[in-house]
């Protein structure tokens, strides 16, 4: 028995069903061989990595790839995203703790100031869905933990009707799920009393709260927008109304204003309102926060790189995704890197006690594009005047770049990270636009930092208008940034060489600076350079009836032209050390920078309509057949019968005569296929096809007509 | 121009032109701007100084109006002014316009381009209108006291007039660029508002501007063809020629699966780092995620135990009870049946209780009618986030995501994969059906006409009687409401019940009812309600149809 013939008969079994349970096994027999080979074959890999599994990576370079290595980038995979999540998660949590404490605070003291009316916390999400989300996990969490209580969230899209919404919550405190295993007993007492009243009786609360008293029952609006205004109105005074017995707290998540909720409600219902507003942290800053540790830090494992970046917080912008998508984003990007990269390891494989790189390792890395820009460098320093045999000599050159290449490329992305981050922050220090760090940063990802640039103009500028005090500061912060780093940025002190250079010379000038500061207080004179503008007066004459303008420098004084040239050495020295190359042309980069756009844009912003236009339109891109690929004009009779009645749908009009479209679609396909009614079939598959993926629709307009619903 | 008859001749012998040419021969004629004026008087009813004037001339543009084959069809879809009359005209009515209300605009709207006439006054913003109208009607009278001049309209009604016939002229060639419009070539006309719609659509416009260009008001210009000639297909044909067939492309589609199957270990790693999955294109995937499925089924991490379910969303008979209660079964835990809320905590109390167990669910259709709803979609999205789920899905329509908003997005944390099969969907659609109920034809089911008479057979002579009461009423409504026809077509449940007690066919509403019950049970009529609440009763057959079953009842 052929497979396909089997797997058609086991996929008719459950054809109509509306789910079943997938075993093959307990199929029929003949599936039974193919099926073991396939298990033994997986076997071999499982068993070999019982403790640390491979997660399904694949050997790369074309299969070449030794075990060993596969297993290691699928170790490294773990090890460098659990780093950096556990690190996200701690950044999320902090990030609401403050609006937590507030509203356990407001919580707790509402109860007893709250006289007859209920107690509110509205929290300000912002616009945001899915960081709700979170919030109110938190929320959840800390509330519960600080007293004995229960929490009911509540969507709107749940919320069809009063009473439903009762049972919800009713049944969501009396199941008590959140209490710990072992309270068999009590989820049975729950069930007990809910027996005994109708399943919307808050008075089923009411009697379950006796025999397992707690301080609160939270009630959490996620979407207060949401819900109709209605029904909230209709809620929240029943709630009121048993709070002398239920001791009821709601919480509501704003997306918009208090205001625009509170015009909502009746004037009846809001009095009975005893409420307090919270703003929640906006996703704004928690993703700048988050960007800080994950992305920019110097200890991540992978940077990514700045077209992919500045994608990613495009689209926090445009589309509002939460900072989940942020997160998940990078989380894809970690994946890519790992799974597909067979670069990936090198730098690690010293330290996780790998074997030597494969032949395989060397030839691609040996034709990445970093690696010929440094085997460029060097065969560019080095004298070829003399050397017989130049092919041989670059053999010889790149076999020396590529041994031992994976500890050098660590030490160059060590050096290029800790240049480039410096480079930053020093740059950050003088900027007086509040540009987001996020946006600095891709930009220094995407073209690196260099003398020429226009941020390097500005810089200047900006340093030269200082006046001695910012200087100084300015200095002073420098002098930080090399020497302690930033905690944020898990920045630590620097150690490159030239830093130390640059650093000592810094030092001198901040002497230097402070003592001409000094002797001009007591000369009583305020120091300019000669960029200030203080020492350049517009003179203006008039001659023979004409005014001529002219520029009049007065001479500098001593002290002055000291300062000038400390402006001037201290951005000099900076500059130098500012020098930073785009990483991609770094040493290696492949095996630390991810930058790819597509992969990520593919499987997070699909485009569904794109896709089906493609593969309706032109069905050879997709199946390679030679019948379909010529490009003549008019319908190939050749092509998928759905594409030739998609092409015949595109030429209509909003209302289509099904039968004119029939007469078509048979003058097109007759030339392929004579029986008529095996042309029908085909007609109908087709249009079928079309109803079900919603490019037409019934009309009732004229007989045998139908609609068009889509205008790709 | 030379086809014109005379610059300075009345505007009757302008009447008879083509819109064109009239165009064109009134540029110098001061009646031009009558049009506006008539619009005018159409809404308000009342007459006019130059009534005596146009009234004559009214009666020549009939007469030319007569000449041209169905004139009155063309009235009423022509003048937005008149929206007031009845929308459909009876196709054999023998007065073809209501000569009271604006007897003169025939003649000149006879010609083929009604619709985009109409087109433009509704785009125009009241206040130019009214302006426009106003200078129209000032440029009339000026015409109407010196009739012969061919002065060039002047002073400020003259200039608005021209200018709002600018403005309206841009707007139109603004709508469709592409559109040869002969008052482009001729740019000092003022009767350049009318033009010709080129015969075929402008190609390569912007999907968008298709749409507009598509959704223009009045009526689709559709050819009358129907498939009455051509025997529809039964189920046992179709499915008798379709074992028969071969798709030329076969071999190919294998290579494009095979092509997706090799993705399977990176779909798998992504399922194991808590994306679900959603498989979206052209096709069938189910064959694929049955690959898939057979993938995944040794693929379970050390130290866990793993089941596999597989939903069938496009199956009509799924539902969120079934769904959950199988994943009970996966996970040897028989839920019982309830709200799906109740069900769904039970589901995740097992699986708290089995922390090694991975439950992999794969879904054909999640975009499928029957779990297309908002809360199927958020129970799936609350399993898909659940840690010991996966999920994996496919998507059929071009429009699945717009499904899930961005909560519910975030829930599921999809990774999209484009995996266009090319596969025909055999499984998921009942081809025959589907395109029966598209062209409105749903009582195929019961075999039509033989069906009807066999079921009519087996009921007493009253339900005969009743049927073939309810048959003729039907027939005599379609007569009423012309060319439609189908299933649309409803008769009040009121007036039968009345016709059938005075026929002695039933004596009281109950036994009427039961007789209908009957039928309803065959599925040989439907009722329903109209917009003010009146239940109507119909049977589901075309008029042809109709008319042979009443022929069988009688004989």
């Amino acid at each position: 028995m052929d497979p396909e013939r089997e797997d058609t008969d086991l996929l008719a079994q459950h054809d109509y069903q509306a789910a079943y349970i997938f075993d093959p096994e307990n199929g029929e027999t003949p599936g039974r061989p193919s099926k073991k080979r396939r298990v033994s074959k997986q076997t071999k890999v499982v068993s070999s990595t019982a403790e640390d599994s491979t997660l399904g990576f694949v050997p790369l370079l074309n299969g070449a790839e030794r075990p060993d290595f596969v297993k290691l980038r699928a170790q490294l995979y773990r090890e460098s995203w659990g780093k950096v999540e556990s690190r996200i998660q701690d950044a999320l949590r902090e990030s609401n703790s403050v609006t937590l404490d507030q509203v356990a605070t407001f919580v707790g003291e509402a109860k007893t100031s709250a006289d007859d009316k209920i107690p509110s916390a509205f929290i300000i999400t912002g616009s945001n869905l899915a960081s709700q989300n979170l919030l109110f996990e938190q929320l959840s969490e800390s509330l519960q933990a600080a007293s004995k209580s229960k929490f009911v969230r509540l969507r709107s899209s749940e919320a069809v009707s009063l009473r439903a919404m009762l049972k919800k919550i009713i049944r969501e405190v009396t199941d008590g799920k959140s209490d710990s295993a072992g309270e068999d007993l009590q989820m049975n007492s729950g069930q007990d009393i809910r027996r005994q009243y109708l399943d919307y009786d808050l008075e089923a609360l009411h009697a379950y709260i006796k025999t397992d008293p707690c301080e609160h029952i939270f009630i959490a609006f996620e979407d207060s927008e949401g819900f109709e205004s209605g029904l909230l109105c209709d809620l929240i005074p029943l709630f009121n109304a048993w709070r002398s017995r239920v001791p009821f707290t709601l919480l509501f998540g704003v997306a918009t204003s208090t205001e625009l909720l509170q015009a909502r409600l009746l004037k009846s219902v809001c009095q009975q309102i005893y409420g307090a507003q919270f703003d929640a942290v906006q996703s704004g800053s928690i993703l700048e926060n988050v960007f800080k540790i994950a992305v920019a830090a110097a200890d991540v494992p992978v940077r990514i790189g700045g077209p992919l970046l500045r994608s990613m917080l495009e689209r926090q912008q445009d589309q509002v995704a939460g900072i989940q998508s942020f997160v998940s984003s990078l989380k894809y990007a970690y994946m890519c890197h790992f799974y597909a990269n067979a670069l990936s390891p090198i730098l690690a494989a010293p330290d996780h006690g790998a074997p030597a790189l494969q032949a395989e390792h060397v030839e691609a890395l040996q034709n990445s594009s970093s690696f010929q820009i440094a085997l460029e460098k060097v065969i560019a320093e080095s004298d070829v005047s003399n050397v017989n045999d130049l092919s041989a000599f670059f053999m010889q050159q790149a076999a020396n770049l590529a041994t031992d290449c994976g500890s050098r490329a660590a030490a160059q992305r060590q050096t290029w990270v800790s240049c480039a981050l410096r480079g930053l922050e020093v740059l950050r220090a003088v900027s007086t636009t509040s540009t987001d760090f996020s946006q600095s940063y891709v930009e220094m990802m995407t073209t690196g930092i260099s003398p020429a640039d226009d941020t390097m103009a500005q810089f200047t500028d900006r340093v030269r208008r200082m006046d001695a005090g910012a200087l100084l500061l300015f200095i002073g912060r420098v002098i930080e940034i090399y020497t302690h780093g930033d905690e944020e940025l898990k920045l630590g002190p620097s150690s490159e060489a030239e830093h130390a250079a640059l650093l000592t010379k810094l030092t001198e000038l901040t002497t230097e600076l402070t003592l001409l500061q000094k002797e001009a207080e007591t000369k009583g004179i305020s120091l300019h350079s000669k960029y200030s503008g203080h020492n350049t007066t517009v003179r203006t004459t008039v001659i023979r009836q004409r005014v001529h303008l002219s520029k009049d420098t007065t001479a500098l004084s001593e002290e002055d032209k000291q300062m000038t040239r400390i402006v001037d050495d201290t951005i000099a020295a900076i500059t130098a050390s500012l020098d930073v190359v785009p990483p991609n042309e770094v040493f290696l980069a492949e095996s630390w920078l991810y930058d790819s756009k597509a992969p990520s844009r593919d499987v997070f912003v699909p485009r569904p309509r794109v896709v089906f236009e493609r593969s309706l339109a032109r069905p050879s891109d997709y199946l390679a057949c030679e019948c379909c690929t010529e490009g003549h004009d008019g319908v190939q009779p050749t092509l998928p019968t759905t594409s030739i009645l998609y092409q015949m749908y595109l030429e209509t009009g909003s209302l289509i005569n099904v039968a004119d479209l029939w007469t078509a679609f048979h003058a097109a396909v007759s030339k392929e296929e004579e029986d008529e009614r095996k042309v029908l079939v085909l007609f109908y598959r087709a249009l079928a096809e079309l109803r079900a993926l919603g490019f037409v629709k019934g009309s009732k307009r004229k007989a045998d007509h139908v609609a068009k619903l889509k205008w790709l | 121009m030379p086809p014109r008859k005379a610059h300075n001749q009345s505007p009757i012998v302008v009447n008879s032109q083509s819109p064109r040419k009239r165009s064109r021969s009134d540029a110098n004629n001061e009646t031009e701007p009558e049009t506006p004026s008539k619009r005018r008087r159409d809404a308000l009813g009342t007459d006019d100084i130059t009534n005596g004037e146009i009234d004559g001339h009214q009666h020549e543009s009939m007469t030319n109006g007569f000449a041209e084959p169905l004139p009155a069809e063309k009235t009423p879809t022509t003048t937005p002014r008149k929206r007031g009359r009845p929308p459909k005209p009876k196709p054999n009515g023998d007065t073809p316009t209501p000569r009271t209300a604006g007897p003169k605009t025939p003649s000149k709207r006879k010609n083929n381009d009604g619709e985009d006439e109409d087109a433009t006054p509704r785009r125009q913003a009241g206040a130019d209108r009214s302006a426009r109208r106003k200078s129209a009607r000032a440029l009339i009278e000026s015409v109407v006291g010196n009739d012969d001049s061919d002065a060039e309209p002047d002073g400020i009604a003259g200039a608005i007039y021209d200018s709002s016939e600018e403005e309206a002229v841009e707007e139109e060639t603004d709508g469709d660029k592409t559109d040869a419009t002969p008052s482009k070539d001729t740019p000092k006309k003022r009767g350049r508002k009318k033009r010709n719609k080129s015969p075929t659509p402008p190609r390569d416009l912007p999907s968008h501007e298709l749409y507009f260009l598509h959704n223009k008001p009045g009526k689709p210009k559709t050819s009358n063809n129907t498939l009455s000639a051509l025997s529809l297909l039964t189920h046992d044909e179709y499915f008798t020629l379709l074992r028969e067939q071969t798709d030329r492309h076969q071999s190919q589609i294998e290579d494009l699966e095979a092509f997706h199957a090799k993705s399977f270990p990176q779909w798998t790693f992504e399922l194991s780092q808590g994306f679900s999955i959603c498989l979206y294109g052209y096709g069938s995937k189910r064959p694929l995620l049955q690959r898939l499925a057979k993938h995944l089924y040794p693929e379970t991490p050390p130290g866990k135990t793993q089941r596999i379910v597989i939903v069938n969303g496009y199956a009509q008979t799924t539902t969120m009870r079934d769904i959950l209660s199988t994943l009970g079964l996966a996970l040897n835990v028989r839920i019982p049946a309830g709200p799906p809320p109740n069900m769904m905590q039970a589901l995740l109390a097992s699986l708290a209780s089995a922390p090694d167990t991975i439950l992999t669910i794969l879904v054909n259709s999640i975009d499928g009618a029957p779990i297309r709803k908002a809360t199927h979609q958020t129970t799936l999205a609350q399993l898909a986030s659940h840690p010991q789920i996966r999920l994996i899905a496919s998507a059929d329509t071009p429009d699945f995501s717009l499904l899930w908003d961005i909560g519910l997005r975030s829930a599921f944390n999809f990774a999209f994969h484009d995996a266009t099969t090319f596969r025909p969907f055999t499984v998921e659609l009942d081809v025959v059906d589907d395109v029966h109920e598209l062209l409105g034809r749903k009582a195929r089911r019961i075999n039509g006409r033989e069906g009807v008479s066999f079921v009519l057979k087996s009921l007493p002579e009253n339900a005969r009687n009743l049927f073939q009461l309810l048959v003729g009423e039907v027939l005599i409504a379609m007569e009423e409401e012309g060319v439609g026809g189908g299933e649309d077509v409803g008769v009040e449940y009121r007036m039968i019940y009345n016709k059938a007690v005075e026929e002695f066919i039933c004596s009281s509403e109950m036994a009427f009812r039961t007789l209908l019950k009957e039928f309803h049970d065959h599925q040989i009529i439907t009722s329903r309600k109209d917009a003010i609440g009146t239940e109507l009763l119909s049977v589901p057959f075309g008029k042809e149809e109709l008319e042979a079953i009443l022929e069988d009842l009688m004989s």
